[in-house]
């Protein structure tokens, strides 16, 4: 028998063998009711129940229930058959078949997998035509997930019999692991319900990648990227799986496992749980940006210096900056050269204070089913408009820390992130008011009523959150106003906050209130107050205290000019990032209606004072950062800072501390190694044409903008700025 | 030429029971073997052993030539099993079944001509889970045929059958025999061991203790017929037992009737003497004779065993390979 003949052999047996058993699969009517007929009866039933959800939703209702089927038919269909088969010794016959008895293991989930296609499509045929789900349908990605997911969920199964010694346990066991998995997977309740450490584990679940990933199939524009990667992470984790499954298959019903074998195998199985997460860090290290990249810059502002630097080379090596040097040394071999000889380079500018969920139209945002794909939406804006850290100063948690999770794994490219999580405020208070618009408000607020609500509420967010953001105010009277925070529970929260490592910000409307919250030691203030000048002796403990203000004038003037919508419009960089409907729904009544709710002579009343407060915080030294506020009316995401800058400089800061404000000064307020031009910071920095220290408005006049040493957007060569359409408003350039 | 297994020394352990205890034996080819024993004997291990299924703790095998420890896939590429306790999908039908295991063998025999040759023509088509005892058995053996093999091993091959059906399957075995096959085969009915086999080995607790033709086994462990008669007449009691014949049991359950059992090593000259010395006007009412069989060889054998079981423990080496009985034996 010669080697080829024998592979021949083996290859003609496998196919022999998954024939006869998808054969005999599709002969057993109980099989094909449980793994065609019922799959499908429960999925039309249940969609048929929730088809009263808006039909934007039905497309990812149905690939909800297609999961559940896929993961429940990988579990327990084949795995119950071959225990049965063990117990009645049909498996023992091929022992003594010259074959290596793992070919016949693997043809019948061969031919399983092929009945578990078969099942996939017909499910998905007839739920489209029963529920037809309105929006886009991306029908290939959805069977990519399904099925990589089924055969995760199968070689799972493939365990389960590998071991147990007997089919009526396969059930038993097999639900043990089914429903937990389930339940941390998200497909039955939305993990956000879930505890946080409970969520913690569930990333240590194949089949909440799945369900995550099918999650993300549902989107309009679903992110290719993570999709794939899941997909990879599940065929990894179903090939581990089923080598595993192979390893310890016991074939004689008459042999037992011995103890060691157990515990091997059960090692081996946490082991294979943590594949997606282990294989997830792998490709995260592996975009890590590695090469080096030489900076030619014409000047050079520091991010702390008085003066400008001309004719330097800023080296960066895998996104950090390594060396900044005088003269323009040319770069080694295979480096990439940036030529910024005609431009001055400064560090990358960051917003301290945006609310990522909504876009700036009403709360727009709060009413999508897509806010991840928002939130997205809204860091390409800022990296288009040169913004290269945020932080998020108040979202649904559970959105913004997945796109964190996607951001720092490096499969979404944005500006560097922190965030808050959900704000600590009174029962109704402020941003409560706006519950109706909040998805899901645990997520957004946490209303605190007594002292020994702190610890419970705080627990929640640690390991999660960067810092935490109460809300200690009354309203703006008469226009707006809400229940405050008792003082002792805000006293409590800065306490334990402190405690806990982080640092809290708080926000205020009134000057009292400013005081009052400076007193307890708050690190930051939210928002300077607009009803009145700020007591003296308030920006004296600031100062004292090192706390920072973060003013957001830009919102006020947001407000201001919702009335006009063309005066946002000429503003720059609003026309780039606005897609034609946003520009559109902004010039409509209902956003003058909104402007229009406090009287124009207030608005400006409230802008002026707000300027004059900031004047006298700068006057009295109080470490003021940039932030915009944006996603509130007339605040849109990128440009607003720009905004917020003109605005602190028309409040009397000169140029160079606008930029501190929004450079080294926010970085340090965000904990994040950037905002210099130094050895160490990461390469985020941005190029203009002309000397931002004589004016910020000439930030405007951005030629590129680089995120971890890579150029994200850049002008394009006729030198008018690329107006991609929208959604692709921050591709980076080929030109790189 | 070689035998078709050779096993030397062969043990093995499961735990701290000893299934197999140093078992040597040789089939030669051609050769109908059957192995017996009592249940835990060792039978099933020893053919697993043989088949690739088990590794041994210790001994060698050779089968076919091949080292089946080393080399347990080349052993069961020519051998044909059919394994105890074993069994088939439900819903596969005969021809698939031949047609399925046939792709895992470079040789093979078609699938209609097995099912013609196994009386499975007519049930080629039926879901296994439909046939019979007897059908379910001949696929068995239809499906050790697969591969043309020059070796079959039959384990327990037809435990539970009615006699019908055994009766047929015995027949195929011989057919086995008579293409020139060698055929291994454990059974505990002893009947069919000495209606099948060549040369039959007895295993107890996992130790050969005999091993040999039937007729050899049943004369060296010095079984006796047993004959049975009913004599009437007016002096039956007169009747004398013959020279040779132990009397069993004696019976006068009228006056002119007497029921004797006796047993005896010789039946001609125990008949013989019994007419010979019949009383004048008595006559014979019924007669039965019963020839000693292998499993009168065998209890007898597997008794003085468990009677004496220190004796075998202490000569720790059971025999090999000769028609050797232990030396307590034989007095009856």
């Amino acid at each position: 028998m010669t080697e080829t003949g024998g592979t021949r052999r083996v290859i003609r047996a496998y196919l022999k063998s998954t024939a006869v058993s998808l054969r005999l699969w599709l002969r057993d009517r109980q099989s094909v009711f449980w793994t065609l007929a019922f799959p499908i009866i429960f999925a039309v039933s249940f969609t048929v129940i929730f088809a009263r959800l808006p039909a934007e939703e039905h497309w990812r209702l149905i690939l909800r229930v297609v999961a559940i089927n896929m993961i429940a038919m990988g579990l327990f269909s084949l795995p119950t058959q071959l225990v049965t088969w063990r117990e009645r010794g049909v498996l023992r016959r091929y022992l003594v078949t010259p074959l290596p008895p793992a070919l016949l293991l693997l043809a019948e989930a061969t031919a399983f997998c092929i009945v578990g296609g078969i099942s996939l499509a017909v499910q998905l045929t007839v739920l489209l035509i029963v529920v037809a789900p309105s929006g886009p349908v991306h029908l290939p990605l959805a069977v990519l997930i399904l099925g990589c997911g089924a055969l995760t969920a199968l070689a799972l199964g493939l365990i389960i019999a590998a071991t147990v010694p007997s089919a009526k346990l396969v059930p038993a066991v097999g639900q043990t692991l089914f429903l937990p998995m389930m339940f941390l997977s998200g497909a039955t309740i939305p993990a956000e319900f879930l505890p946080s450490w409970l969520r913690q584990i569930g990333e240590y679940n194949p089949l909440g990648v799945m369900v995550r990933a099918a999650e993300s199939v549902g989107e309009a524009s679903p992110e290719m990227a993570e999709i794939l990667l899941a997909a990879i992470s599940l065929v990894v984790t179903a090939v581990l799986g089923l080598a595993l499954a192979i390893g310890v298959f016991r074939w004689d019903p008459f042999t037992a496992l011995r103890p060691s074998q157990w515990l091997t195998s059960a090692a081996l199985i946490v082991g294979l749980l943590a594949t997606p997460r282990v294989l997830k860090a792998v490709i995260a290290f592996t975009l890590l940006p590695t090469g080096t990249v030489y900076v030619h810059a014409g000047r050079l502002w520091d991010g702390t210096s008085e003066q400008l630097r001309s004719r330097v080379t800023i080296k960066i090596r895998a996104g950090r900056i390594t060396d900044v040097v005088d003269g323009y040394e040319p770069p080694p071999a295979g480096a990439t050269l940036v030529d910024a000889r005609k431009l001055t380079v400064l560090p990358g500018l960051g917003d301290a204070h945006v609310h990522l969920t909504s876009g700036g139209l009403f709360f727009g945002g709060a009413f999508t089913t897509e806010p991840r794909k928002l939130v997205r939406e809204h860091l390409k804006r800022y990296l288009r408009c040169g913004v290269t850290m945020v932080k998020s100063c108040g979202d649904a948690k559970n959105v913004v820390l997945s796109v964190r999770d996607s951001l720092r794994s490096g499969f979404l490219r944005g500006p560097a992130f922190v965030l808050v999580g959900p704000l600590f405020t009174a029962p109704g208070g402020h941003p409560a008011q706006f519950a109706v618009f909040m998805p899901d408000k645990r997520e957004f607020v946490r209303e605190l009523a007594a002292v020994a609500e702190v610890p419970e509420a705080l627990a929640d967010c640690l390991g999660e959150v960067d810092a935490i953001k109460a809300v200690y105010g009354g309203g703006i009277p008469p226009y707006f106003s809400y229940r405050r925070l008792e003082p002792e529970i805000l006293r409590e929260l800065i306490r334990q906050a402190h405690a806990a490592g982080l640092r809290i910000s708080v926000h205020v409307d009134e000057p009292a209130e400013l005081l009052a919250a400076a007193e307890m030691g708050a690190d930051g203030i939210e928002h300077v107050p607009v009803t009145g000048a700020v007591p003296q002796a308030a920006w004296q403990t600031m100062v004292e205290r090192s706390a920072v203000l973060i003013p957001t004038l830009a919102v006020y003037e947001g407000l201001m000019r919702m009335t006009e919508a063309e005066r946002i419009l000429e503003e720059p960089f609003v026309r780039e990032t606005l897609s034609a409907n946003e520009q559109e729904v902004l010039k409509q009544p209902f956003a003058r209606f909104m402007g229009s709710l406090i009287p124009a002579q207030a608005r400006a009343a409230m802008l002026a004072q707000a300027m004059a407060n900031v004047r006298a915080a700068y006057q009295a030294r109080v470490a003021i950062v940039a932030g915009s506020d944006a996603g509130n009316p007339g605040t849109f995401h990128g440009a607003a800072l720009h905004r917020e800058l003109r605005l602190l400089q028309e409040a009397g800061l000169p140029p160079i501390e606008v930029l501190k404000a929004a450079t080294s000064r926010c970085a340090d307020w965000l904990g994040l190694p950037a905002g210099r031009v130094q050895p160490g910071t990461m390469a985020d920095l941005i190029a203009v044409d002309g000397n931002p220290l004589e004016d910020v408005q000439l930030l405007a006049r951005l030629h590129w903008v680089m995120r971890l040493g890579r150029i994200e957007w850049q002008r394009n060569h006729e030198g008018t700025t690329a107006a991609p359409p929208r959604g692709q408003s921050a591709e980076p350039s080929d030109g790189g | 030429m070689t035998n078709a297994i050779e096993i030397s020394g062969l043990t093995k352990r499961y735990g701290p029971v000893v299934a197999v205890h140093g078992l040597s034996l040789t089939v030669s080819c051609g050769e109908t073997f059957g192995l017996l024993g009592p249940n835990g004997a060792g039978k099933t291990t020893t053919v697993e052993c043989i088949e690739g299924v088990r590794r041994p703790d210790g001994g060698s095998i050779r089968v076919l030539g091949i080292d089946a420890v080393r080399y347990p896939q080349q052993v069961k590429a020519r051998i044909g099993v059919q394994l105890q306790a074993t069994s088939l999908p439900p819903l596969i039908t005969p021809r698939e079944a031949l047609e399925l295991f046939a792709s895992f063998y470079p040789n093979h025999r078609p699938a209609a001509s097995l099912l013609g040759w196994a009386g499975l023509a007519e049930q080629a088509d039926r879901p296994y889970e439909r046939l019979s005892g007897g059908q379910k058995q001949r696929l068995a053996l239809a499906l050790a045929l697969v591969n043309d093999p020059e070796l079959v091993i039959l384990d327990e091959p037809t435990a539970g059958l009615d006699a019908h059906a055994r009766n047929e399957l015995h027949e195929l075995i011989k057919q086995f025999r008579d293409e020139g096959r060698t055929v291994l085969l454990t059974t505990h009915y002893i009947e069919e061991a000495e209606k099948l086999c060549d040369r039959v080995a007895i295993l107890h607790r996992g130790r050969l203790i005999a091993c040999g033709h039937p007729a050899e086994l049943i004369r060296e462990v010095g079984a006796q017929h047993s004959v049975e008669l009913t004599v009437r007449g007016p002096t039956v009691e007169r009747l004398a037992i013959p020279e040779g014949c132990r009397l069993v049991v004696r019976s006068q359950p009228r006056a002119d009737r007497l029921r004797l059992k006796l047993l005896t090593e010789s039946l001609s000259r125990a008949i013989t003497e019994l007419v010979q010395q019949l009383p004048p006007g008595s006559e014979i009412e019924s007669l039965h004779v019963r020839s000693a069989t292998l499993e009168e060889a065998f209890l007898k054998l597997t008794d003085d065993i468990n009677a004496d079981r220190t004796a075998a423990e202490t000569s720790s080496n059971a025999p090999v390979g000769q028609n050797r009985i232990p030396a307590d034996t034989g007095t009856p």
